[in-house]
């Protein structure tokens, strides 16, 4: 599989699943490509202790997750949540939990994909 | 760590614990080398610069907030000192700004949500992020 020009040799790493199931990001309005630029994309200059998690995408796999996430960050209450169903033809994840939930994944995303067409505002407050 | 502004009175500023990640840390605590510790959360985004709100904890504060004994809105809005920090950092060709901010002027959408709080855990994940 081929990787995005950002992602660095040796990543994803080897303990990296294919992508499946649904997944839950953030986007500032209807999904565009700008919502799915990994940091290093969005900072080239900036260092970062491991390439290989900055070139990947923060994901959660429950609602619950990015409903924390939301609550507590402001930043991201200005933001929608949409959900996007994946398979192994959109790249490799793996469980990246933070302290305090499981459900956080990052997502190394296959060359060539476009997955704002493929991921749906969603109302997360239906869904938790 | 990137997301820490550089050569400001905040000082040499080190991240101890991640408490929310999304592409970076966005919600953590971070000591400088005199060992004040801050909390911090981000406010804001855009292409050009990012907003952070910081505020400086005492040891036994820091151990409330991160017991859940304090709400992590309540660890802004009643600073110990009844000021905050909000920080803007830019591109390395741009110096971070700082504001002083009275607890008393924060609005509520530059806050956690009423009733968030850390549930126990305050040591750092190495698999998404580290000082």
């Amino acid at each position: 599989m081929k990787f995005r020009s950002h992602i660095p040799e040796n990543c994803p790493p080897e303990d990296a699943d294919v992508s499946s199931g649904s997944v839950y990001r953030m986007v500032k309005d209807d999904p565009s490509p700008e919502d799915f630029l990994s940091f290093r994309e969005l900072k080239p200059d900036k260092a970062y202790p491991s390439e290989c998690i900055a070139s990947g995408l923060s994901v959660y796999t429950d609602a619950e997750g990015i409903r924390r996430l939301r609550s507590r960050v402001p930043r991201f209450r200005k933001m929608n949540v949409a959900i996007g169903e994946l398979d192994e033809n959109h790249g490799k994840m793996k469980n990246t939990p933070s302290n305090m939930h499981e459900s956080h994944h990052t997502w190394w995303l296959a060359e060539d994909i476009e997955p704002w067409t493929f991921f749906a505002v969603v109302n997360i407050e239906d869904e938790t | 760590m990137s997301v820490l502004p550089t050569d400001t009175f905040l000082g040499k500023l080190t991240i101890q614990a991640v408490y929310e990640y999304y592409d970076k840390p966005v919600l953590f605590a971070c000591q400088n080398a005199a060992q004040t510790q801050y909390l911090v959360v981000l406010l804001d985004e855009t292409d050009q610069s990012e907003v952070w709100l910081y505020v400086a904890l005492s040891a036994e504060r820091f151990a409330q907030v991160g017991q859940g004994k304090i709400t992590l809105r309540d660890a802004f809005k009643q600073a110990e000192d009844d000021i905050v920090y909000e920080v803007t950092t830019f591109g390395s060709s741009h110096p971070t700004q700082i504001r002083v901010l009275p607890t008393h002027a924060l609005r509520d959408e530059q806050l956690p949500a009423a009733g968030e709080r850390l549930e126990g855990l305050v040591s750092d994940n190495p698999q998404v992020a580290s000082g």
